[in-house]
């Protein structure tokens, strides 16, 4: 299935590779499938394209090599509604938030991006009584050593 | 908006499971008590649109990725 995205131009989608969000993403509660695009193996970035609306793609990455210590868990809810059964089938992604100023960079650790590789099914999860913010700093000298490692785990899901 | 006045310590129930209290009025605070399964989210209505928000903003990057090399690019 082809479609125009404004980032990336045409692009091939295999259904295979779709994330279901059932109730969307807040804010954005009408798109309801989107496809991971890493455009660099070496950057610990991804973009979270919609395959509803070609100009929404949200950059993501994995907050855990920003902030180490990020802990949380997952809620009941949000396991029944993703039909997790194994914690090595999550995936956690944060949304970062980058305009022209570059350090200003931000990233969401309040509410994580929750994706069940098995079922390709996938959820933001707000989080509750914690003191994560919208916006965390993006601490760009922490990408010197593991970058390596983190490729490791940028497996396509589904 | 069905609207309903209730008392310190009268509830409402939503559909069968979900039941929230009065618990205290101080001032212009009302405590409220929120009974609900385990699988139903409950938030302040703020915090989820605090989260609109900064999807909102997030998905109006426009970075593009010769930026994020040159940026985030490992030193060597």
């Amino acid at each position: 299935m082809k479609m125009n995205t404004l980032r990336f131009g045409e692009i091939e989608i295999d259904p295979k590779d779709v994330i279901r969000f059932p109730n969307g993403l807040p804010g954005f509660e009408n798109l309801t499938g989107f496809i991971i695009i890493k455009p660099d193996e070496e950057l610990p970035f991804s973009f979270m394209q919609s395959i509803e609306d070609g100009e929404i793609a949200f950059i993501t990455t994995n907050p855990f090599i920003f902030y180490p210590d990020y802990d949380f868990e997952i809620s009941e809810a949000v396991e029944r509604e993703l039909k997790i059964q194994n914690e090595e089938d999550v995936m956690v992604w944060s949304i970062v938030t980058i305009h022209e100023e570059i350090s200003r960079a931000s990233i969401n650790l309040l509410a994580p991006v929750i994706i069940n590789i098995k079922e390709c099914l996938g959820k933001q999860m707000i989080l509750n009584g914690t003191d994560y913010r919208t916006k965390h700093k993006l601490i760009l000298n922490v990408l010197d050593s593991p970058v390596e490692k983190v490729a490791s785990m940028e497996e396509e899901p589904c | 908006m069905l609207v309903l006045s209730r008392k310190i310590n009268e509830s409402i129930m939503i559909s069968d499971e979900i039941e929230v209290v009065v618990l205290s009025i101080k001032g212009d605070v009302v405590k409220l008590g929120v009974t609900a399964p385990r699988q139903v989210e409950v938030f302040r209505k703020e915090i989820y649109e605090l989260i609109q928000e900064s999807n909102k903003e997030a998905s109006l990057n426009t970075i593009n990725i010769e930026d994020l090399n040159k940026i985030f690019r490992k030193k060597d």
